[in-house]
């Protein structure tokens, strides 16, 4: 059963991934790379690491996605 | 017995889970789309974690606090995202207030 | 009134969406051939990892590798951090005009006052239960900037005082060093353990020697340096 959930997860990590790198909008693909971070998260929290999990669940979530929309801000949307 | 409850609530908070996903799919506009993902979740999420107290009974006191805060965070998100897109100017896509206003 | 036909196919693309899904399959199957052919003392490593726990009386396996076996190297990524903090104060230089334009409404200044106090006993939480349970100073420095984040957002008027932030950072640098040269001094390694640590006491809060301390320490210099990146970032004087 776990495994499968890892293999789901896998695949679903690698679709997100893909397409976050394939959105024209630079607002589109942060918000797809929060999706990255949360499904890491799972995968760490699955191979029984919880420390990395809270790391990666706290810094993704919280604060780096937060700063790249920040920096998009003062960037403008470029095209 | 009281194991068996548990399962029970966290079988229903996932269907209200799967009711929301659904349902940000279907909704056409911003505004329905957070009203679906914000409701259903927070019970989601209500069901779940009672389900958990009845599963654990040992965990009660970190649970409730956990879904104190989910109680305090999630209107509060869901109201500054209604705000935000106001501000930007999103409308509703089926809007039956026009027909009031005429 | 007609009802529009929402459909998923219109946002994305089937032919590019197959190609991932097919390249995620060959990436997995690799994956499969690669793990299998593993040799089996990968599964050893965590019962070699609980033998070295035990001789450190923390209850916690990542903390000892983290703090207590690569201490120096924390000391490196905190400073990694304090020089992308410089670097962001330097550029960004904020005065104490904010350019964030639309008021917040009511609910959020409301409700960030009652969230704060429980976000900064969670961060503290996270910080000095580092060495029992999973968590430590670098995610508890965040979970607090994450708290100081939504104060600035909700309140226009708020701002972290400069002089609170360099007075915390300075000391928790300082006695990170000082602390570490103690063990150096002691015990012969940098960061020696030099508290008391019985392995008898293992799991309870007061155990684990220095490792506590530490990340304490860590947390305070994390927790004030992402305030101040945040606090750059969203307060800035001229507008692009």
């Amino acid at each position: 059963m776990t495994g499968f959930i890892i293999l789901s997860t896998f695949i679903g990590l690698i679709i997100v991934s893909f397409a976050a790198i394939i959105q024209k909008k630079i607002a589109d693909s942060i918000i797809l790379f929060m999706g990255v971070g949360l499904g890491s998260v799972v995968l760490f929290y699955l191979f029984k690491a919880p420390d990395v999990a809270l790391t990666e669940a706290v810094i993704s979530a919280g604060i780096s996605s937060l700063i790249f929309l920040m920096a998009l801000k003062h960037l403008g949307e470029q095209k | 017995m009281i194991t068996y409850l548990g399962y029970v609530f966290i079988f229903w908070g996932t269907i209200a889970f799967l009711i929301s996903a659904v349902g940000l799919i279907r909704m056409p506009d911003i505004y329905t789309r957070m009203h679906v993902g914000t409701k259903s979740t927070t019970m989601g999420i209500i069901l779940v974690i009672l389900g958990a107290i009845c599963i654990e009974p040992s965990w009660a006191l970190k649970l409730i606090l956990l879904a104190i805060f989910i109680l305090l965070t999630n209107p509060l998100s869901s109201s500054v995202i209604a705000r935000a897109s106001h501000k930007d100017g999103a409308t509703l896509e089926l809007d039956e207030l026009k027909k009031v206003e005429k | 009134m007609n009802r529009r036909k929402i459909s998923i196919k219109r946002e994305l693309p089937t032919a590019t969406l197959s190609g991932f899904v097919l390249s995620a399959l060959l990436i997995l199957t690799i994956l499969n051939i690669l793990l299998q052919n593993m040799p089996h003392k990968i599964e050893t490593a965590g019962d070699l990892l609980l033998k070295l726990n035990t001789t450190e009386g923390v209850a916690n396996a990542v903390t000892t590798v983290v703090v207590y076996f690569r201490g120096f190297d924390t000391l490196g990524e905190i400073s990694v951090l304090f020089i992308a903090s410089m670097g962001i104060g330097l550029m960004l230089r904020s005065n104490t005009k904010c350019n964030i334009k639309s008021e917040s409404n009511f609910m959020l200044q409301t409700a960030s006052k009652i969230l704060f106090p429980v976000i900064l006993l969670f961060g503290t939480y996270v910080m000095i239960y580092g060495h029992l349970s999973p968590g430590g100073g670098f995610q508890g420095g965040v979970i607090i900037a994450s708290g100081v984040l939504l104060l600035l957002i909700s309140d226009k008027a708020f701002e972290v005082p400069h002089s609170v932030i360099v007075a915390l950072e300075t000391f928790a640098g300082v006695s990170y060093v000082l602390i570490g040269l103690i063990g150096l001094l002691v015990l012969d390694t940098f960061l020696g353990n030099f508290l008391p640590h019985d392995i008898s006491q293992m799991g309870m809060l007061l155990s684990g020697g220095i490792i506590p301390l530490i990340y304490i320490i860590v947390g305070i210099k994390v927790g004030s340096e992402m305030s101040m990146i945040v606090q750059n970032l969203i307060k800035r004087s001229d507008d692009v």
